[in-house]
């Protein structure tokens, strides 16, 4: 690996100009009626082309808003994004808005949801599905466009395409859907797909399926893909990079390898912990103590720090900064600024990190 | 797994010079002519498999033949018709049927069956077309006020709200009223008075129907709103919206002959039910056929809608029409 001081000056002028994604210091709220919810605090992170990107986090950590967020997707009221730029190819989507928009929607990024049962419209043919979302973005005319969404179902590995097409969502099993959705997402060849727990509604063999297909996708047609999920063994298998959220903050990113082996925040810790493990046998699983905090009533400082086991005094006061370990392995906890004040400097924006 | 056998994305993938594209085979070709026929085939086979679906529902049956008594009936009135309807005949008032009065007479002698057969034209017209106008007037504020939310939604359905507050038949007197009498107001009146109905309604639908994840999907997919609430929305309020309908129309005919009536629609000597039967009211006790048979065409022109509607909501329903 290139550290950093070894990089030219160009050479990081390139990398910031390939990142494809680059999200800025976002924060979003919900403004309901108990009052003012941080949904997204503060979180950057890039998206390079062709790259994996995991999010993981428990439930109501702010995954989904962060991904909701990109494509703008959230009802607004009650959710406003309150500041920080998503630049995608250079572009701030934040102040986007109508046509641009729906322009990059779809096409430049696409998206897959949770619940294959609930993503298809129950009324229309997954043809009708894929040819109408085929038709928004290309300029493909009658006979072409049914080959492109039968060509479509193929790639994503459905038997009997040509058949298949004029069927209604009903007679899919949800494995089937979960394609439908991927060929509808991957129909217009967007440069970055949003997958929301994609594998999380299906049992165990489809999901295999279908993070095979994914994958097999990403390596022919370089889409980057942010892959969200609370499944550690999911992104295991899938992220080249992972981003750990907790309470809408990134606590721990870095790339899987590194992750894995070398966690370094306790929230990271507790999570890889607690997965079962089939070498070592446990009479109980791991777990970390408490749950998230009600984002209503969010404790000061590190909002972990009531369930971490090494919370000091200054965690309640205080939520730290980044410390940037090697191959761009971040974390935000007081454990490491204590211990490595000199090497590693806290990062107010993640942006300075890879340019010094 | 089948992934490695399946083709790329061929010709139309761009800007992956990257990406190894295999080859197009010459399969593709073949299966495109061949599926474009296949889909010509299922196109037509769509309203087809309605049609047959609906046409295994006993219900639907009956009020598609009840409804198609009437049609005709309506249409080849003036072959059908034994008398003139309008033509007094004092010496042969208020008979009872006969051979040569199959329903009877009216208090001015002429001749009920002829009389229902051209009222059932204007009862059928009044139901349809006042219908049309509530649908057309009703289904896109209803959406645009459950779509949208919000201060519009408040404003929208406090003004429903105020006009529902007024009984149907009510709302339509007032507008007769304004407009004057006539057949043409009625349909208008009966229209107007059934839009608050089907924007509440459709409202509460699009509310429950927003909320999907298609739709949500289909705004990743970048429709624009207008796409997402025609294509997407609405589709799936249509049963709601088709039962609501039948049921409109029958309520509509009964306004319409409330109205007749009280004489505020169809005027003399115009044969609508509504005012056959309200002109029969003072003879119930001599003459009682001068009410029975119109209260029992409007009777079973409402249930032969209301079986309609019935069976057209399961067999437009993909999810219930199974294989």
């Amino acid at each position: 690996m290139l550290s950093i001081r070894e990089a030219g000056v160009t050479e990081i002028l390139e990398a910031t100009m390939s990142e494809l994604l680059q999200v800025r210091n976002l924060e979003m709220s919900y403004y309901t009626n108990g009052g003012r919810v941080r949904a997204v605090d503060d979180v950057s992170f890039d998206v390079k082309p062709g790259e994996v990107v995991g999010i993981v986090g428990e439930s109501g950590c702010g995954k989904t808003a962060v991904s909701l967020s990109i494509l703008r997707l959230l009802p607004s009221p009650p959710a406003k994004i309150e500041g920080g730029e998503i630049l995608f190819e250079g572009q701030d989507l934040v102040r986007l808005s109508g046509e641009r928009l729906r322009r990059i929607r779809g096409d430049d990024i696409a998206m897959i949801f949770q619940e294959p049962m609930t993503s298809l419209n129950p009324v229309y043919t997954i043809g009708n599905q894929l040819i109408e979302a085929i038709r928004l973005h290309q300029q493909l005319e009658g006979k072409a466009v049914r080959n492109r969404a039968i060509e479509m179902l193929k790639l994503v590995g459905i038997p009997r395409a040509d058949e298949v097409i004029d069927e209604y969502p009903h007679r899919f099993s949800g494995g089937m859907r979960q394609r439908a959705m991927i060929a509808m997402a991957l129909s217009c060849d967007p440069k970055l797909l949003i997958a929301d727990e994609p594998t999380t509604a299906l049992d165990v063999t489809i999901q295999a399926q279908i993070l095979e297909l994914m994958r097999d996708l990403k390596e022919r047609l370089h889409t980057a893909i942010i892959f969200i999920t609370h499944d550690l063994s999911v992104i295991a298998e899938m992220a080249d990079r992972v981003l750990v959220m907790y309470a809408g903050k990134i606590v721990e990113q870095g790339s899987v390898v590194d992750l894995f082996h070398d966690p370094q925040h306790p929230y990271t810790q507790g999570l890889i912990g607690s997965r079962p493990s089939m070498d070592v046998e446990r009479k109980r699983l791991e777990f970390i103590p408490g749950s998230v905090p009600n984002p209503l009533h969010m404790p000061g400082g590190c909002p972990f720090h009531p369930r971490c086991p090494h919370a000091m005094q200054i965690c309640r006061r205080e939520m730290p900064g980044e410390t940037q370990g090697e191959n761009e392995h971040g974390v935000r906890c007081w454990l490491h600024l204590d211990k490595s004040d000199d090497q590693a400097r806290p990062l107010r924006a993640a942006v300075g990190a890879a340019e010094e | 797994m089948e992934t490695n056998e399946i083709p790329g994305t061929g010709a139309q993938s761009h800007g992956y010079e990257e990406a190894e594209i295999p080859a197009v085979d010459l399969e593709d070709e073949e299966v495109s002519t061949g599926t474009v026929a296949a889909g010509r085939r299922r196109g037509v086979s769509e309203w087809h498999q309605v049609g047959k679906h609906l046409l295994r529902n006993r219900g639907a049956v009956i009020g598609l033949i009840i409804i198609g008594i009437f049609v005709i009936g309506a249409v080849f009135a003036p072959l059908l018709a034994t008398h003139n309807p309008i033509q007094n005949n004092l010496t042969m008032r208020l008979q009872g049927p006969s051979s040569t009065h199959w329903l009877g007479t009216d208090a001015l002698g002429r001749d009920l069956f002829s009389r229902m057969l051209y009222g059932s034209r204007i009862s059928l017209n009044i139901g349809l077309i006042s219908v049309a106008i509530g649908v057309a007037v009703g289904v896109p504020i209803g959406a645009i006020s459950g779509f949208y939310g919000g201060k519009l939604d408040i404003f929208t359905q406090r003004i429903i709200d105020i006009m529902i507050a007024f009984p149907g038949i009510l709302l339509a007197i007032i507008v007769v009223t304004v407009l004057g009498v006539g057949v043409q107001n009625v349909m208008i009146a009966t229209g107007i008075a059934s839009v608050p109905i089907y924007a509440r309604l459709v409202r509460g639908s699009v509310l429950a129907a927003k909320e999907q994840s298609y739709v949500e999907a289909a705004r990743a997919a970048g429709l624009g709103d207008a796409s997402i609430v025609f294509r997407h929305i609405l589709p799936n309020c249509l049963a709601p919206i088709i039962v609501q309908s039948t049921f409109q129309i029958a309520t509509s005919i009964l306004w319409a002959a409330g109205l007749g009536f009280l004489g505020l629609g169809a005027q003399a000597p115009m044969p609508e039910w509504g005012a056959i039967l309200s002109d029969g009211r003072a003879y119930i006790r001599t003459a009682h056929h001068l009410t029975t048979y119109p209260g029992l065409a409007i009777l079973f022109m409402v249930l032969g809608f209301n079986l309609l509607g019935d069976g057209l909501r399961d067999a437009l329903d993909p999810r219930s029409r199974g294989n």
